[in-house]
């Protein structure tokens, strides 16, 4: 890809503080991240970099900030104090500042399951480390219903019912 | 691609053939002398050095004595080098020897034109004697000893010849080829750039090549070989206590002629005759005392010890050092037996090449690891 | 120039390599040295390494003086160090400096041991008996030690102490101690000492695990360890005694090791914002080792983020690591680690390679931890009332990393100039030596020097006749006492013994005065003192033989109470006592047959060649020529200042090369001491350290100058590398490095209105095939030109491709500083190089973006490589003209890469700057001053001594096989051409005996070692009956 087309000064826009600019990729957002083991897999540090290099194309269609679970790992651990978790809540953002008909997949994903991470990922290890499975909202369909009435009444999902299954 | 030239000969007649190669090189000028064995009469067959081609009929490198290793000569005439070109004719082993002693500084090859001859080995010197009263000549040995007779009588060649693998001769520019030539011709092959000119000075045509040398060769070796190693393991049964050893070397009584006739042994003095050795009545006494006894002259399984750690990773297995013990000690084997397994270790072959470093020659921080107790 | 007698006293703080070898340096050059050290023994870190790359030995021992070996103590220097010269304090604390530059007084806090190791006879029954037990720092508390301990493990003399804390005042080791060593009611002792000039060597305090929370999600497990701690686990006197490596918590063999790096350091958050250097090559090490250790199942992996190898050999070592040891290499730093029931530690982490995630359990990681400066520089600062640097670092000049700014006399070695490795630290160390050096010529100051005893004189020409004297330590020795008056008896009837003296407590005074005394009236020629400890109290009983009139090369000393370690169970007193007399006779035949020994003298040129006429060559003429020494300076080109001093306006850190080269050049031209040979070569030198002759060839002329010098400095440097890579020469738009900071600076390149540059890091480097080294100069060189275009026009879009960022050291502050300036760091991939076309005129490049792995492409304005330093093809003709060896890649090949990295093996000659390897600036007058300094020590005088012990040649038994040549590792032998024999620098000679043992007829001898006295020396072991008969 040519990056003549991208746009230099995108960070502005998007994540402007003196933070960004320091991420030198060194994973460290990656390596713990749940979301990272998502499908698509959260990768915070390739964020960084569509950010600084201005690909606002791909940053546009780029839905993985959304499966961002707020544990915040990423924003304890990075060595360069980027400020990880701020810098994918100001994607979000954007990308809802730049196009308003913009329905999050992961609202789908919560209309649908009632949570956005495919937690079941991590049955196993919790099997490892002996931890009881997590009681998730799935094995409890009449709860399910109640929350997806509520969701309904929200405007950005009764506005899209379509896209519910409605 | 080796050249060959040959030289066919009538009945008696091989020494003059070859006396007229050398007589060819030395009038052209290929080089200004010649060491080679030379038939001197009643003084037997010697290395001779000729300067002047007049004197070079009677030169018969095939005969099978070799009273002192050329490799001491080879030393001598160069290790001081003359600036004059010198042929040598040699003995494969003897070349070998020399080839040590370039890497130990004592032999300078820059003016030497190598003539290396095919040996089916040597008999001691006083068999020799026996050898030519019983009629025996250079063509009748090359001929019997191809067909495997060698035994005359009560002697037959010295044991070293009987176990050596290398019949021909290696790190020469030229070779006399006589194995695998038949009855009535001998070859000479240049190997060298610096053979072949001197072959074309000689004056000899160069043409075909010795048929069936090769095989020959493989099959005098591969017979040589099954040799050496029944030798081997009878002689490591034989000694392979510190009293078998030591009853081995019994007979010794520190006359030291088997370092004077090694080629490899290349020190000015031997430490064993330095004032190290120079003994005081005081520590006489205090050996005694130890068992109450003490065998004279005494020293000397040390000494054979120490020769073969200082020698064994440059013995080329010639075998003079048996000849020159008037103590008929056969001390080749316990030499062949040591280098075989000590020059295995550095997968070094003394005589190999000039090129091979010798074994322990440089400083190597981490080498012998096991024997250094290098801990990590 | 005058003999001048050496007058001043040093006080060197902080006893780590850096400090010793400092130490070492101004001894050696004939002044007194204070060495403390707060810690309870010397050594500092490295007293806890057994392996150093690329040897993976140790061979501290390197750094010992060569020349007058004599005055220092010769063996293992991680047992202990003595130098005439050098007093050491350990476990003392500096309180308070007053005074300056020139008179310093120094307040000293000299903790109290409890044990006198003095006195104290080690035979180690206290510890047996000591009650108390405690985790071990020294073993990072992987192992127990007992209250009354040794602090380091391989110490001799073992230095024994008391850890007061633990303490429980029992007495029960008071009780056991046969000479009253303990006193359990020591109290610390103030001392008030005056010095001239002050080295600080203290090292920084490192990362610790245990006190910062940024460690807490990795430090989960007893078997997460730091890199030091793994050293100790690695060992052989370490936790597992050198046996294979294990998990601390429950002792299986570790077979999958992880180690992640940059623990605590490249952290901005935690305002460590500085890389800790040495981490990097450190873990390749280990991770070699621990496969070495190991065997090839175990796993070795490590987690980094920049791969740092921008050392002398690093990137052959880390190619060697991955391509022959099989040690893993991931780019990305783990989160965390966590403990899995089974003990193994589990870690996920991304691999860019596969672009996969991955979780693995481990059984052993290691945190390769680095350094925590700032309170310690605070702490210095404070005490020595020294500026700090905006960093909170000791502000040095601006040209040197050892001078404290403002503050003459005071100087900044070893991991104060930023953590360190070996090499650094003993370069460090020697230039500030030479610096204090430097400050205490232009003092005059007298110390006072006590008066020598003379040598009394070896009365070699006489009969053998013997003393012994025993010394006889309370009534009881160790576990069983000694029958003295039969020990008397047996001795007295040895051949060559004269007299049999038993003398109480020698190493006490009035022991000491006695024996004096006793001796002083023997007829005896020879001296043999058994006593304990011979290595300990050597130079204490050949001081009290030479009072008594005896010359110390016929004096031995006797190991009187080791054969009680030597397999002896339980004996009766009878057994020991004649057990004793049987092994004292093998110490008196060595005394019957030695030599009498004498230390030659070698006369010595008092002037410099020094060849190289950058800044590191003009530099190391300045300071010798400041210290009076005349210099000859050559250089081969027109003109001096080298390729920094004639291309490199400024460097990041703000110098400035040509300004300071031009300023330099001044003060040669007006130097009355040095002579500069502009044009000209060295086409042979001759000689040995204090005498050698140089042929000087006037360029493209047949005329040829003869010099005479007494040491030689080579100072050859280097340039900008070469290449044909990505289309250079082939368009105005691709530049090099070089190109572009001369272009900046003269204005010739005007970046303002530039869009767009691409920059492409170790062109030509770091591969095999190529430069096989990392220049070290290049990344800082690309961000210094970077940050140039952004601040004359902060819109550029500058990008920078790079393999690993050799930010090391506080370099990282660029790094981030140029990041923050908005320029844009790629990492790629030495498989899968960028790659450029010229589309209508411009510089195209191509290249994979290996974070989002996709292809990206972006036509530059400007396409700048760095083409890293060669160094200069002459080095090959110096090589032969001095009869030394280049690396694989040219430059010169140094004696020994981490103990001796600025002399060559051959005595007299010494090297620095880029002609050793590709070094900034900072470095290179490190070097030079280094350099400069090991000269200065030999110059100094009109003639050194050689060793009483060193090898000769006996002309008429030497065959001239010169195998001795090839074998002595020193280059002292060589062979002379005209005269026809062996000569030996008896300078360079080490007495290593390899000569002797590899000469089959003796013809190469060590005085003192003759094969009869060897021979007569194991006679008597083998008479030794009782040796044969109870030896295991």
């Amino acid at each position: 890809m040519d990056l003549t087309g991208s746009i230099k000064d995108l960070w502005k826009d998007i994540y402007n503080t003196g933070d960004l600019h320091h991420c030198f990729n060194c994973s460290t957002c990656l390596s713990g991240c749940p979301a990272s083991q998502g499908d698509p897999p959260l990768l915070v540090r390739n964020l960084a970099r569509k950010v600084i290099l201005g690909l606002e194309e791909q940053l546009l269609d780029d839905d993985t900030p959304w499966a961002c679970v707020s544990c915040s790992k990423c924003e304890e651990m990075c060595p360069m104090d980027v400020k990880p978790f701020e810098m994918i809540l100001a994607i979000r953002q954007w990308q809802s500042a730049n196009d308003e008909t913009r329905v999050p997949p992961s609202i789908v994903e919560i209309y649908k399951r009632g949570y956005t991470q495919a937690v079941g990922v991590n049955a196993e290890l919790r099997d490892k480390l002996g931890l009881p499975q997590l009681k998730t909202i799935t094995n409890n369909p009449e709860q399910l219903e109640l929350f997806r009435a509520m969701l309904m009444k929200t405007p950005v999902v009764s506005a899209n019912d379509y896209m519910f299954g409605g | 691609m080796a050249k060959f030239a040959k030289l066919s000969f009538k009945k008696d007649e091989l020494n003059k053939e070859l006396s007229g190669f050398f007589k060819g090189m030395l009038k052209n000028g290929a080089v200004d002398a010649v060491l080679a064995p030379m038939a001197l009469g009643k003084q037997g067959v010697r290395l001779t050095l000729v300067t002047s081609a007049d004197n070079i009929e009677k030169v018969d490198p095939f005969a099978p004595i070799a009273a002192v290793s050329g490799a001491k000569i080879a030393s001598s005439l160069t290790s001081r080098p003359s600036g004059r070109k010198v042929a040598m004719v040699l003995r494969p082993c003897e070349i070998r020897a020399v080839v040590e002693l370039v890497k130990l500084k004592q032999v300078n090859l820059d003016d030497v034109l190598m003539i290396g001859m095919d040996c089916l080995g040597r008999y001691e010197n006083t068999d020799f004697t026996k050898f030519q009263e019983q009629g025996g000549t250079s063509e009748s040995f090359l001929e019997n000893a191809q067909a495997g007779k060698t035994a005359m009588g009560d002697f037959d060649l010295i044991g070293a010849c009987k176990i050596c693998e290398f019949p021909a001769a290696e790190n020469a520019d030229m070779r006399l080829c006589a194995i695998g030539s038949g009855s009535d011709s001998v070859f000479i092959e240049a190997v060298t750039p610096k053979g072949e000119e001197a072959l074309e000075k000689s004056g000899l045509k160069t043409g075909e090549s010795p048929a069936g040398r090769d095989d020959a060769v493989k099959k005098l070796v591969a017979g040589r070989n099954e040799a050496r190693d029944k030798k081997f393991t009878e002689y490591r049964a034989e000694t392979n206590t510190f009293e078998a050893l030591s009853d081995k070397l019994a007979a010794c009584i520190n006359c030291y002629n088997c370092r004077v006739a090694c080629p490899v042994c290349y020190c000015k003095e031997c430490v064993f005759i330095t004032d190290t050795f120079r003994h005081t009545g005081e520590q006489f006494m205090m050996w005694a005392d130890k068992d109450g006894m003490l065998k004279m002259p005494n020293d000397t399984l040390f000494y054979h010890l120490t020769r073969i750690t200082h020698m064994s990773l440059f013995c080329v297995g010639c075998g003079q050092c048996t000849s020159a013990c008037p103590n008929d000690i056969d001390l080749m084997p316990l030499f062949r037996t040591s280098a075989d397994k000590t020059q295995a270790r550095f997968n070094y072959q003394a005589g190999r090449s000039v090129d091979e470093e010798q074994p322990m020659a440089g400083f190597k921080s981490d080498e012998l690891v096991e024997v250094t107790g290098q801990v990590k | 120039m005058a003999e001048k007698k050496p007058t001043g006293t040093v006080l060197v703080a902080g006893a780590g390599i850096s400090g010793i070898k400092a130490a070492i340096e101004l001894a050696e050059a004939g002044y007194k040295v204070l060495l403390t050290d707060a810690s309870t023994q010397i050594g500092g870190i490295l007293a806890k390494l057994d392996y150093q790359f690329p040897t993976d030995h140790c061979g501290m021992c390197r750094i010992l003086p060569m020349v007058g070996r004599e005055y220092a103590s010769q063996y293992c220097m991680r047992k202990s160090l003595f130098h005439e010269n050098i007093e050491i304090m350990p476990f003392t604390e500096i309180t308070s400096v007053q005074g300056d530059a020139g008179n310093y007084k120094v307040e000293l806090l000299k903790k109290a041991r409890l044990v006198d190791p003095a006195i104290c006879n080690e035979m180690g029954e206290c510890m047996d008996v000591c009650p108390v037990e405690v985790a071990d720092e020294f073993n990072h508390g992987l192992t127990q030690r007992k209250a009354i301990y040794q602090a380091i493990p391989h110490n001799t003399p073992k230095l024994l102490l008391i850890d007061k804390q633990a303490c429980t005042r029992c007495g029960e080791c008071v009780k056991v101690c046969t000479t009253n060593a303990i006193n359990l009611d020591a109290q610390d002792e103030t001392q008030s000492r005056e010095v001239h000039s002050i080295i600080l060597a203290s090292g920084v305090k490192l990362y610790n695990t245990t006190e910062f929370e940024d460690a807490k999600s990795y430090a989960v497990s007893p078997d997460v360890v730091t890199s030091l701690a793994f050293e100790r686990m690695m060992s052989s006197s370490g936790t597992y005694k050198g046996d294979v490596i294990r998990r601390p918590s429950d002792g299986k063999p570790a077979k999958n090791i992880a180690w992640i790096q940059c623990m605590g350091s490249r952290n901005r958050r935690q305002k460590r914002d500085y890389c800790s250097s040495i981490c990097c090559m450190f873990a390749l090490k280990e991770a070699v080792l621990a496969k070495e250790k190991g065997g090839p199942d175990v796993d070795t992996t490590i987690f980094y983020m920049d791969m740092r190898t921008f050392g002398k050999g690093f990137q052959q070592y880390r190619d060697k690591a991955v391509d022959e040891h099989g040690v893993k290499l991931i780019r990305c730093r783990v989160q965390g680690v966590m403990r899995n029931p089974d003990g193994s530690l589990q870690m996920r982490y991304f691999d860019p390679d596969t672009n996969e995630f991955f979780e693995k359990a481990y059984d052993l990681v290691v945190m390769s931890t680095g350094q925590i400066p700032f309170e310690t520089h605070k702490k210095w600062a404070d005490l020595m009332n020294a500026p700090l640097d905006s960093r909170g670092l000791i502000a040095t000049e601006l040209y040197s990393e050892i001078k404290v700014s403002g503050k003459p006399g005071l100087f900044i070695c070893g991991s104060l100039t930023g953590l360190t490795d070996v090499s650094e630290a003993i370069s460090t160390g020697i230039a500030a030596a030479g610096e204090a050096t430097n400050f205490l010529t232009t003092l005059s100051v007298d110390t006072v020097l006590e008066e020598e005893i003379p040598e009394p004189t070896a009365h070699e020409r006489e009969l053998p006749q013997i003393a012994v004297a025993v010394c006889k330590c309370g009534e009881k020795v160790g576990a069983n006492g000694i029958d003295y008056e039969l020990l008397s008896k047996e001795i007295q009837g040895i051949g060559g013994v004269g007299e049999v003296h038993i003398v109480e407590s020698i190493c006490k005074e009035n022991g000491e005065a006695a024996a004096i005394d006793i001796l002083g009236k023997t007829k005896c020629n020879r001296l043999l003192i058994g006593a304990c400890q011979p290595l300990m109290y050597r130079q204490k009983l050949k001081n009290v033989a030479r009072k008594a009139g005896f010359n110390s090369s016929m004096v031995e000393i006797f190991d009187l109470f080791g054969i009680a370690r030597r397999g002896m169970i339980e004996p009766s007193v009878k057994d020991w006592t004649l057990r004793a007399a049987k092994e004292v006779q093998a110490d008196i035949q060595k005394l019957k047959y030695k030599p009498a020994l004498h230390v030659s003298t070698l006369p010595i040129n008092q002037t410099a060649l020094v060849v190289g006429g950058g800044i590191g060559g003009m530099q190391a003429a300045l300071s010798l020529a400041g210290r009076g020494v005349p210099v000859h300076l050559v250089e081969k080109d027109a003109h001096l200042g080298g390729y920094l001093g004639n291309h490199v306006e400024a460097t990041v850190e703000g110098m400035k090369p040509v300004a300071m080269a031009s300023d330099m050049k001044l003060k040669i031209y007006e130097n009355k001491n040095i002579t500069v040979h502009l044009n000209c070569e060295v086409e042979k030198t001759i000689g040995s350290l204090g005498s050698f002759e140089s042929k000087l060839r006037l360029k493209d002329s047949d005329e040829r100058t003869y010099l005479h010098h007494g040491a030689v400095i080579l100072a050859t440097g280097g340039h900008e590398g070469a290449t044909t890579e990505y289309g250079y020469g082939t368009s105005d738009f691709v530049i090099t490095q070089g190109q572009l900071k001369k272009g900046i600076a003269n204005g010739d390149i005007d970046v303002s209105g530039i869009e767009n540059v691409v920059m492409i890091q170790c062109v030509g480097s770091r591969q095999k095939e190529g430069r096989h080294y990392c220049s070290r100069i290049c990344c800082m060189w690309a961000i210094s030109n970077a940050l140039k275009i952004k601040g004359k026009n902060p819109e550029t879009r500058i990008i920078i491709l790079y393999r690993d960022v050799m930010a090391y050291g506080f370099n990282e502050q660029y790094y981030t500083k140029a990041r923050s300036a908005g320029i844009i760091f790629m990492n790629y991939d030495l498989a899968d190089k960028p790659r450029m076309e010229m589309i209508d005129g411009k510089p195209v490049v191509k290249f994979m973006d290996t974070v989002l792995n996709t292809e990206l492409e972006l036509p530059a304005d400007l396409l700048v490589l760095s083409t890293g330093v060669d160094p200069e093809e002459t080095n090959r003709d110096l090589a032969n003209a001095f009869g030394i060896s280049l690396t694989d890649d040219g430059f010169l090949a140094e004696a020994d890469s981490k103990w001796r990295p600025i002399e060559f093996q051959k005595a007299g000659l010494y090297l620095a700057g880029t002609g050793h390897s590709p070094m900034p600036l900072k470095n290179v007058m490190t070097q030079a001053e280094a350099a400069a300094h090991k000269a200065y020590t030999y110059l100094s005088g009109r003639e050194v001594h050689t060793a009483s012990v060193t090898s000769v040649v006996k002309d008429a038994l030497c065959i001239r096989c010169q195998r001795c040549v090839n074998i002595c590792p020193y280059g002292a032998r060589s062979y002379n051409e005209v005269d026809k024999c062996i000569t030996v620098d008896a300078a360079a000679c080490q007495a290593c005996g390899m000569c002797a043992v590899e000469c089959q007829n003796n013809a190469a001898e060590v005085t003192g070692w003759n094969d009869k006295q060897l021979m007569a020396v194991i006679d008597a072991k083998l008479m030794n009956d009782f040796f044969s008969s109870t030896a295991e």
